[in-house]
Formats: structure tokens, C-alpha cells, sequence
């Protein structure tokens, strides 16, 4: 029913949707895939020219080699700061997973004074520009007697990484039906059981997402790290290849990000488009 | 008062209309379940949000007397320096006309490309929604260095034009202003076009037909029906979009030019390079105040034309 | 049991039915709905559906959800196309029209008010996309609020208002419009039940005043027999039944529509043909009845019988404490007596069979496990194929 009515909604008249749909179908198609284009071209040309023959950015490549990839599995430098991203990310994304979610949780469950000031508090770091939270954070390690490394980095892209747990577990709660915990505590399980067995799993999908989302965009944090690393993170590495010598073997690191990011959206993508579904 | 305590309602639906009482108190046993689930979030983010944000103020109105000698003073020098002097006026300037014509840009872009996404059926709506928010979550570095290999003057555009014979010598893209926007319109359309998304996709589709049964066409039926309901979607977009190129760092930095500077690098400039702690807070205090002017002032917008859309 | 008006006072009563609808009208018709089918995804949700309602008449398509009644409308009102058929509004095929070409104007079950406009701009919408001048659009908004009671509300917006009041909002955007047929679609079912009766009263008062003509689609028996005029029974895409209210209660044609009326008992046995016209039904218990001829689309009585079912309102039978009757010589023993408010209603058991009974409470009645004996009026049976 739906889909007969979208056709007359998206141009024809209503009824010629089969013979209108020519040319505003046609047009609509070619914008999107345009768009679409757009969107994918400069990932697909860091792809493509990771597999170059040439030392220079040629593009499209005068030939294909795998030497970027030889090169960049040969390189220190790049796996030691691999490894340090991957450790801020994962340790923050850790401490946002379990201070998101029970945040949030908290937030939907009870009503307590100053809940609604709280929820914009906690979400209030993913409106504030990164580089300014940075600046400020540059600063005030100082006064805990820290110095930029591991522990601040981690401990600062947890405040951004927060944030993302507890939006999309918020989400998930959304549609929450508090019936099932009372039913939970009412058939005899304690508040811990019921948090586990029930409250848990049926959001754990927004946890899963806020969990991707931190740990990627922690990954390929710039500002943060800017401040509060001691220029040794991935990004901050390739940010200065890329400013000094550009060659092919940034895109053959690019490549490798670009396969961890699909790989680790791949399962959320179906949870991502829900949201997006029609009321019916 | 337990029942009441623990509220059914959603989370979206606080603070909106209907007679609502004041919260009951809530009993000693679960003000103290409240407490712990709340700790750890607030033991992240008072001392390393709340906390650095206080300092970034102090830092602003104490006096920078040399490089990387901040004396505690209260005063508003710092901001006057700032404020008087054209490079950083300039500065400011361009930071607010990029993000205003990265604002514009994915907006007109976006708009048709959210409308269009929502009018497909389920699965190609599923996949669409999927290569939006796919770009969004791969490196920035990696985005970027695409960007790079396009618009070299080596690059891809450049090597199309000189092979059809249109320009005699490589357009300068990269490393000029317009090449940054090109990368910042890239980088920041999908979190123009999800909001949009969103608030078409919340409107009832009983309205659309509504509007056709009531006499007026697909066209006006647009116009007067479903862009104002998505409007909100438009200046939520719109917000996150103007904020997210004000704090740019890197495309400023590997895409724009030196002699156009932007925001994000001054301030890295200022603290890190400079020693200049007083100035860089003062800057960022001032990006804060412009994008808190923006959202105010977007915010009156949507309150002005659309009243009926809190309680959307 | 009133007689159709027009005909003879007891004519045959298959007869009467099927030539009710199709006979023409009194007064010239509004709307025709010719022979339309569709599907959707090969699966058929309307078959050859005809109609036709006359101007000024009130026409309820009342069924279960899924029958198709809501699909009719929408093809009415131009959201659907028709995979055949046509239909065709004063006279004018409307096949090839828009929605907004088309002189419907639709209540939606949800009201589907535009969020973003107040009460006004609202019921002013269909005038603006109709391009009446201002003059002539603020007396029309005015006369519409004054219809609906809605005065004092024009400058408020929808999710100001309450239940009731939006619901006036568009029922008064719908008629501002002046459309030529009105089509509430499950209007008032958004309603409480007390909001919703009244409701159903003002409204029907005030089709009838402004003389336009309706199709309403519920799926509340109640609701469709308190407004139309007549009403079309609906089930499986196929209208099984069209007539006035007093003939698809006193005659129904089919099962399906005597069970979707409600409380009633189809009576066990089998059916065989009765020497001299009717038929006879032989049951469990001893029930043993002479009944009459049952309807038939042709008129005629059909000549297998035991595709006939035979079915009994509760509140046409009696659960007597004594044998008046020679219908059941074996007693039936009461299992459950409940008050519904004015009507009493006892379950017996007669054999393996569950018998019910709903009659105007008398003060006096059977308690459990009492023997009743069945009495009815065989002519308030209802022979119909199953």
C-alpha cells in the first residue's frame, strides 16, 4: 500500500506512477548515485592508489605493485603507533561501554532532580569542538600531574567516547518497555540479576554501536591526541607522513583503516538504518 | 512512591507539555542505585570535561606575559589583544564564512539526497543509510589523502582537464581554500543529511495524503507540508555541520592553504607552537561563544517558524 | 422486521436484497464504485466491489480489519489505483485523477492535522490549494468552526488540543472544502467510547444537514448501524451485503454476516428439504424444525441443502424452565449465568453443543446446573449458506 502511494509521492501523478516514473526517476537515480559517488570517490582513490607502481601520487597509477604494502609491513614506526591507537581505543572504549551505559540507563529509569540538566551535561562534549576540549585538556592534566602519554590519552577520548555510549544506548531505551523489568524483580530476581539478564541484551545493540562508534572515532582521533599524545599515535603519524613526503604507502595504511572501519560497520548496519524506517 | 519513581515514560518525551508533577523524591535505596550509575560517567567527565573547561576560561582573563608565562591576574587583555588585532580577526572570519558556506553547501546537497533516501523501500533505504554513516567512521586520514590524489596538481581532476585539453596548465585546488571546502563539504555531508533523514522520515505520511486530498498537487504539497515538517531536521543538521567545520583541524591543515588560516590550527598554533597559552584559550573561548551564538540564534529561528515543533 | 418501503409487504427476501442495491436511486447519484479488484503483491484485496450511494446518502463499509474496506476508500479518494473497475463521482469518471483533483475530502483515522499549522490555516488548507479568494476562505474557516463548535480554538494547534477537539478540527477541514462525497475513514475510533457516541450522534446530524454525501469506513458495528443509512458488509475483498440497517440485521445472506453481527447460536443438525417449500432441520437433543425457505442470490431455493447453516440470535431465544415448545424435546442445563446491564445472558449446554441466551433481565433466572428447555420463533431463524 505504502509503496504504491510512494511512487505518486516522489513525482508522478498517482496512478502513472509506471509510465511518469521516466524522467524525475531517472533524474532522482543519477543524483543519488552522484551524490553517492561523491561520498565513496575519495575513499575508493586511496584504495586504488596504494596498489601503484609510482613513488609519486600519480593518479590513475601508471602500474600496479604491492610495494606500499612491503613497505608498510616493514615499518616500525607505523605498527608501533598502530599499537598505540588501538590501545587508547580500546581502554577508552571500555570505560565508555560500562560509564555510558549505566549513565544512560540511569537517566531513562528514574526520575531525580536535575535529570534532564544531567543527560545534556553528559551529552554536551559531542557539540563542543574537539580541539577546544583538547586545548583545555592540555592544561588541565597538568593540575592531576600528568603528562601527555597513555593515560591521558586514554582518559580524554573517553570524554568524547562517553558521550557516544550513552547517546546511542539512550536510543535503544527509547522503545523500552519497563514492564519487563518489573516483571523481572516481581517474579524474584535482585536488581543486579535483572540489570544482566534483562536490561542488558535488550539494549545491547545500542551498546554495540556506541562501542563502534567510540572506538573508531577514537582511532582516528586528531584533536585530542594533538594535545594530549606525544605525537605518536597513528593519525598523528600519518598526518605527518602526508604533510612531508606523500607517498602511495599512507594509502596502503589508508586501505587497512578503511577495510577495519567496514568490517566493524558491517554488523551495526541494519541497526543503524532502523531508526530511519517509516512509522506505520 | 516506588512506582512512581521509576517512570515508564521515554526518555525523549522529558520535558515536554502535559501536566507533570515535580519528581517525587525518590527513596533513600534508589537515590543511592542512581548515585553509583552515575559515577562513573561523572568521574570521567567532571575532572577531564568540566574541570579543563573552567581552566580554558581562567587561562583567557589571566595575563600572558612571555611565552609560556601565565600570570594569575584577572583581566580581559588577552581578549582585547584578540579582539583588535586583524590576523586574528581575520582569522575568525574566515573560520565563520567556511563554515557558513560548508553549512549552505551540504544543506542544498543534502537535502534532495535525505529525500530521496527515505522514499526508497526497505532495503535500499537500509543501504543507503549504511554509505552514509560508513564515510563518517573511515580515517580521516584516509578521506583526506583521496582528496589529495584528486585534486593535486598531478591529480586526477587536473590530469582530466589537461588530457581534454581545456586548461593549459594544472588548476590550483589543492592547498587553497577551495579545496579545503571541497574536502569539508565531503567530510561533513552525511551528518547534514542524517538529521534531515530522521525528520522527514518522523512526519506522518497520513499528511502528505491529507495535503493531496485537500486539493494541492506534489509540488505544493512539498512546499507547504513536508519541508516546513523538516525543517528542524534542516537546522539540527545545520548546527552540527556549522560546529564540526569551526573545530576542523585537519582538513585546514592538509587540504587549505597557510595563508588562509582557520580556527583549529590557530589554536593549536597559539598553544603549542607559540607557547601563547592566554591567546589560545582566549580563541577557543571565542569559537565557544560564536558557535553558542549560532545555536541560540538557530534555535530563536526554529522557535519563530515552527512553534508546533517541541512537541513534535 | 420492517419491509423494504418500495416493495410489497413480505416479498421473497432474496429478491428484495439483491434488487435494494442495484434498483436505481430516488435521487441522482453522487458516487459509483463499478466493479473494482486489486491486489497487492498478487494478493487480492478487493474483488469486483459495486457500489452506488446516492446524494446525501450516508454509506458505512463495515467489516473486520483486513477486508478491504479501508483499500475501497483510498481508490475512492485516488491514493490507490484500481487494478479494474472505475469509479466515477456525479456522474464523471474520476479514474484518471489525482487526489487533489478530486472532489473527496477525507477524515483520516488519525486526523492527520498538519502539525505546523494552527486550527485556521489547517481547515483553510484545501481553500488555498483550491485558490479561493481571502474573503471568501475566512467565511468559509468560519462557517466551519461554527459547524464544529470550534470557535475560540482557530489561532491554537493541534497538539493543543485535545482528542475530541482535534477530531472536529478535521472533520471541519474536510467539509470546508465542500467536498462532493466525505470519507471518514475509522474517524472516531481514535475516540473514547462516550466521546466517540456522541460523536457519532453530531456527526451523522450534521452530514445530513449539510446534505453530503458519505462513505464511512468502521470496523464497529455499533458505529455503522447508529450512522448510515445503509450499510455494506464487507469480508475477504468481496461487499457480501448492501442494504439499510433493519435489512442487514432482519435478513442477513450469508454466515459471515450473521456472525459478525454477533451473539448468536448457529443451531447443530443438518439440514434437508422440506415437502412442500422451507426446509427441516434435524439436530442433536431431538431439536427438530420446520423452517423457511432460505435466501439465495437467485431467488430460488437452493437445491443442496446441506450447505445451509441455520443460526439463532441469543436475544431470539428463551431458556424456559418448563417444555413449551415441541422444537427440543430433551432439556439443556445452564453452565453460566451473567448480567450484562439490561440483558441477562445464560450459557446452557444441549448435548455436546453450548447454547446462548440473552434476554431483558426479568429479576427471576436458572441458576447452574438448572435443566432449561429451548424456545424460539422458528421464523426468527436464519437459513443461510455457510
Amino acid at each position: 500500500m505504502r509503496a504504491a502511494f510512494e511512487a505518486s509521492a516522489a513525482g508522478g501523478r498517482p496512478g502513472r506512477a509506471g509510465r511518469g516514473a521516466g524522467t524525475g526517476q531517472v533524474f532522482w537515480v543519477v543524483f543519488a548515485a552522484g551524490v553517492l559517488a561523491f561520498l565513496f570517490a575519495p575513499i575508493a582513490v586511496a584504495a586504488v592508489i596504494s596498489f601503484s607502481s609510482a613513488s609519486s601520487l600519480v593518479f590513475p597509477p601508471p602500474g600496479w605493485s604491492l610495494e606500499w604494502y612491503a613497505a608498510i609491513l616493514a615499518d616500525e614506526r607505523i605498527w608501533l603507533a598502530a599499537g598505540v591507537s588501538a590501545a587508547i581505543a580500546l581502554a577508552s572504549t571500555a570505560i565508555a561501554v560500562v560509564a555510558g551505559t549505566l549513565a544512560a540507563v540511569a537517566i531513562n529509569h528514574y526520575r531525580f532532580t536535575g535529570r534532564n540538566s544531567l543527560k545534556e551535561f553528559l551529552l554536551l562534549p559531542l557539540t563542543l569542538p574537539a580541539i577546544i576540549l583538547g586545548l583545555g585538556l592540555l592544561y588541565a592534566i597538568s593540575l592531576f600531574g600528568m603528562r601527555p602519554g597513555l593515560t591521558a590519552a586514554i582518559l580524554g577520548h573517553s570524554v568524547i567516547s562517553v558521550p557516544y555510549v550513552t547517546y546511542f544506548v539512550l536510543a535503544a531505551l527509547a522503545n523500552y518497555d519497563l514492564a519487563l523489568e518489573r516483571a523481572s524483580l516481581d517474579l524474584g530476581a535482585g536488581r543486579v540479576r535483572t540489570f544482566l539478564r534483562i536490561t542488558l541484551p535488550m539494549i545491547q545493540q545500542g551498546v554495540i554501536v556506541g562501542a563502534v562508534f567510540a572506538f573508531l572515532l577514537s582511532f582516528d582521533n586528531v584533536s585530542l591526541s594533538l594535545f594530549l599524545t606525544r605525537g605518536d599515535t597513528l593519525p598523528l603519524r600519518l598526518l605527518q607522513r602526508i604533510q612531508y613526503y606523500a607517498d602511495p604507502s599512507v594509502a596502503a595504511v589508508s586501505t587497512g583503516l578503511i577495510v577495519l572501519s567496514i568490517l566493524l560497520m558491517l554488523p551495526i548496519g541494519g541497526y543503524l538504518a532502523r531508526s530511519f524506517e517509516p512509522r506505520r | 512512591m516506588t512506582a512512581a519513581s521509576v517512570d515508564a515514560s521515554r526518555v525523549g518525551d522529558a520535558g515536554r507539555g502535559g501536566p507533570r508533577a515535580r519528581p517525587a523524591r525518590l527513596p533513600v535505596a534508589e537515590r543511592a542505585v542512581v548515585a553509583v550509575m552515575l559515577l562513573p560517567a561523572l568521574a570521567v567527565l567532571v575532572p577531564f570535561f568540566l574541570l579543563p573547561m573552567a581552566v580554558l576560561v581562567r587561562n583567557s582573563v589571566w595575563i600572558q606575559q612571555a611565552p609560556g608565562l601565565l600570570v594569575p591576574a584577572l583581566s580581559l587583555d588577552t581578549y582585547l589583544m584578540v579582539l583588535t588585532d586583524f590576523f586574528y580577526l581575520e582569522m575568525f572570519a574566515n573560520t565563520f564564512g567556511v563554515s557558513l558556506a560548508v553549512t549552505v553547501l551540504t544543506a542544498l546537497i543534502g537535502y534532495p539526497f535525505a529525500y530521496f533516501i527515505v522514499r526508497r523501500s526497505g532495503r535500499w533505504r537500509a543501504v543507503l543509510i549504511w554509505c552514509l554513516y560508513l564515510p563518517l567512521l573511515v580515517s580521516v586520514i584516509a578521506r583526506v589523502f583521496g582528496w589529495i590524489v584528486i585534486t593535486a596538481d598531478s591529480g586526477l581532476i587536473n590530469a582530466t582537464l589537461l588530457g581534454l585539453g581545456l586548461v593549459e596548465e594544472p588548476v590550483r585546488i589543492l592547498y587553497a581554500p577551495g579545496g579545503m571546502l571541497l574536502g569539508m563539504t565531503h567530510r561533513y555531508l552525511p551528518i547534514m543529511v542524517l538529521p534531515i533523514a530522521a525528520a522527514i522520515v518522523k512526519s506522518d505520511p497520513a499528511l502528505i495524503r491529507a495535503s493531496r486530498d485537500l486539493g494541492s498537487g506534489p509540488v505544493a504539497t512539498f512546499f507547504r507540508v513536508e519541508l516546513p515538517l523538516s525543517l528542524p531536521g534542516i537546522i539540527a543538521g545545520a548546527q552540527l555541520v556549522f560546529a564540526a567545520v569551526l573545530s576542523d583541524f585537519v582538513l585546514p591543515l592538509l587540504l587549505g592553504s597557510t595563508r588562509f588560516r582557520m580556527l583549529a590550527p590557530a589554536i593549536y598554533d597559539e598553544a603549542v607552537g607559540r607557547m601563547n597559552w592566554g591567546h589560545a584559550a582566549a580563541i577557543a573561548c571565542l569559537g565557544v561563544a560564536i558557535m553558542a551564538v549560532v545555536l541560540m540564534t538557530s534555535n530563536t529561528v526554529v522557535r519563530r517558524l515552527a512553534p508546533w515543533a517541541r512537541a513534535l | 422486521m420492517t419491509a423494504s418501503r418500495s416493495r410489497p409487504a413480505d416479498p421473497p427476501p432474496a429478491a428484495a436484497t439483491a434488487a435494494a442495491s442495484e434498483a436505481p436511486a430516488p435521487v441522482p447519484e453522487d458516487l459509483e464504485i463499478f466493479r473494482i479488484s486489486k491486489s497487492f503483491d498478487r494478493v487480492r484485496v478487493l474483488e469486483d466491489c459495486s457500489l452506488r450511494v446516492a446524494r446525501g446518502e450516508v454509506v458505512a463499509l463495515l467489516g473486520p480489519s483486513g477486508c478491504g474496506k479501508s483499500t475501497l476508500l483510498n481508490i475512492v479518494a485516488g491514493f490507490e489505483r484500481p487494478d479494474g473497475g472505475d469509479v466515477s463521482i456525479r456522474g464523471r469518471t474520476v479514474d484518471g485523477d489525482p487526489p487533489n483533483r478530486r472532489a473527496t475530502a477525507m477524515v483520516f483515522q488519525n486526523y492527520a492535522l498538519f502539525p505546523h499549522m494552527t486550527v485556521r490555516a489547517n481547515i483553510g488548507y484545501g481553500l488555498a490549494a483550491r485558490r479561493l479568494d481571502r474573503r471568501e476562505t475566512a467565511g468559509r474557516v468560519a462557517e466551519a468552526l461554527a459547524l464544529l463548535r470550534l470557535d475560540g480554538l482557530e489561532d491554537r494547534y493541534p497538539n493543543e488540543l485535545s482528542g475530541g477537539q482535534q477530531q472536529r478540527v478535521a472533520i471541519a477541514r474536510a467539509i470546508a472544502t465542500r467536498p462532493d462525497v466525505l470519507l471518514l475513514d475509522e474517524a472516531l475510533s481514535a475516540l473514547d467510547k462516550t466521546l466517540r457516541e456522541a460523536m457519532q450522534v453530531e456527526l451523522s446530524l450534521l452530514v445530513r444537514r449539510l446534505g453530503v454525501t458519505t462513505i464511512m469506513v468502521t470496523h464497529d458495528q455499533r458505529e455503522a448501524f447508529a450512522m448510515a443509512d445503509r450499510i455494506a458488509i464487507m469480508h475477504g475483498g468481496r461487499i457480501l451485503q448492501v442494504g439499510r440497517p433493519d435489512e442487514i440485521y432482519g435478513r442477513p445472506k450469508t454466515a459471515f454476516v450473521v456472525e459478525f453481527l454477533g451473539s448468536v447460536n448457529r443451531l447443530p443438525g443438518t439440514v434437508t428439504p422440506r415437502p412442500g417449500g422451507g426446509v427441516r432441520l434435524a439436530g442433536a437433543a431431538g431439536l427438530d424444525v420446520a423452517l423457511p425457505a432460505p435466501a439465495t442470490d437467485t431467488g430460488g431455493t437452493p437445491t443442496d441443502p446441506s450447505g445451509l447453516a441455520v443460526y439463532l440470535r441469543a436475544s431470539d431465544v428463551d431458556l424456559a424452565s418448563a417444555p413449551t415448545d415441541q422444537h427440543s424435546a430433551a432439556p439443556a442445563t445452564v453452565t453460566l449465568v451473567s448480567l450484562l446491564g439490561a440483558t441477562r445472558r445464560i450459557v446452557a449446554s444441549l448435548g455436546d453443543h453450548q447454547v446462548i441466551s440473552e434476554r431483558p433481565d426479568t429479576g427471576s433466572s436458572p441458576a447452574p446446573g438448572d435443566a432449561v428447555y429451548l424456545a424460539f420463533d422458528p421464523a426468527t431463524c436464519h437459513v443461510v449458506p455457510q
